[in-house]
């Protein structure tokens, strides 16, 4: 994985770094996290890309919200974050046993 | 935002109170705690952490505030003893980056809600096997090289997949939100 988002998204000097560019190095990044590849230096590296662009800020604070809700969605159609709390299952989550 | 007066210790069930909102808000506090470490099993560790301390602490929860600004706060916490720990504080995204993502979640329920409608909406467009694939890899937590072996396609063709409806996702869910706001 991480020689297929090498592929993709690494912007180069002479290349103005677009929003699509950001998209590729969100998705690449989060995705690497998510397979456990990131290096001290990936991270310190997209942070300073975080830190340098507003809208990488922002499209990797979307990302990560719809990253964290696809669960859900995929599960229940997102029923459960656009209604009413709703009663609580006859278990805790899992998490909490 | 919750609901109005009184603290958890007075309500007649705490436990199913508790467990009603943080299914309400599990993705939301799981974002922030991921926006403050992008090591994403540190950042589910302390997420585990957090759920549990605030479960345990949910008394202590005045009824009516913010339930997800109240993680948050516990969630920092956390996530500074669980990094100092483990020896991994650098694997932490620097302060004013993290605030400003942070501050870029935090908006309104109801603004939350229409967001996580057009994130439903839009998954629901894709195709059967583009669902797999995400639920395979989110809800799963399935290494896209399995992913890849199990579907016969390879490494390349099925990240690439996966990035193309990432990006639809995102492109979708944008032109909706756009088109809500000019109705």
């Amino acid at each position: 994985v991480t020689a297929e988002r090498g592929k993709m998204g690494q912007p180069s000097d002479d290349e103005d770094v677009g929003r699509r560019d950001f998209f590729d190095l969100v998705h690449g990044f989060v995705t690497a996290s998510r397979e456990g590849e990131l290096t001290e230096s990936e991270i310190a590296d997209f942070e300073q890309l975080l830190a340098d662009n507003p809208e990488a800020r922002r499209l990797y604070a979307e990302y990560l919200e719809a990253t964290l809700a696809l669960p859900s969605v995929l599960v229940d159609g997102g029923a459960s974050g656009t209604s009413s709390p709703q009663p609580a299952s006859s278990a805790p989550p899992q998490s909490l046993r | 935002m919750e609901e109005s007066g009184g603290t958890a210790a007075d309500r007649p069930d705490p436990d199913a109170e508790f467990l009603a909102l943080l299914t309400r808000h599990e993705s939301a506090l799981a974002a922030c705690v991921h926006a403050l470490i992008p090591v994403w099993q540190d950042a589910e560790d302390v997420l585990q952490e957090t759920r549990v301390t605030l479960w345990r602490k949910f008394a202590d929860f005045q009824r009516g505030s913010d339930f997800v600004a109240w993680g948050r706060t516990v969630a920092r916490y956390i996530a500074r003893t669980h990094l100092r720990r483990t020896g991994s504080a650098r694997r932490v995204l620097r302060d004013d980056v993290a605030q400003d993502l942070l501050d870029r979640m935090a908006r309104p329920a109801a603004e939350d809600d229409r967001r996580q409608k057009a994130l439903a909406d839009c998954t629901e467009k894709l195709g059967g096997a583009e669902r797999e694939l995400l639920r395979r890899f989110y809800s799963e937590g399935t290494k896209i090289t399995q992913i890849a072996a199990d579907l016969g396609r390879s490494l390349h063709g099925t990240y690439m997949a996966l990035s193309r409806i990432r990006r639809a996702l995102m492109e979708c869910i944008e032109l909706r939100l756009r088109q809500e706001e000019t109705a």
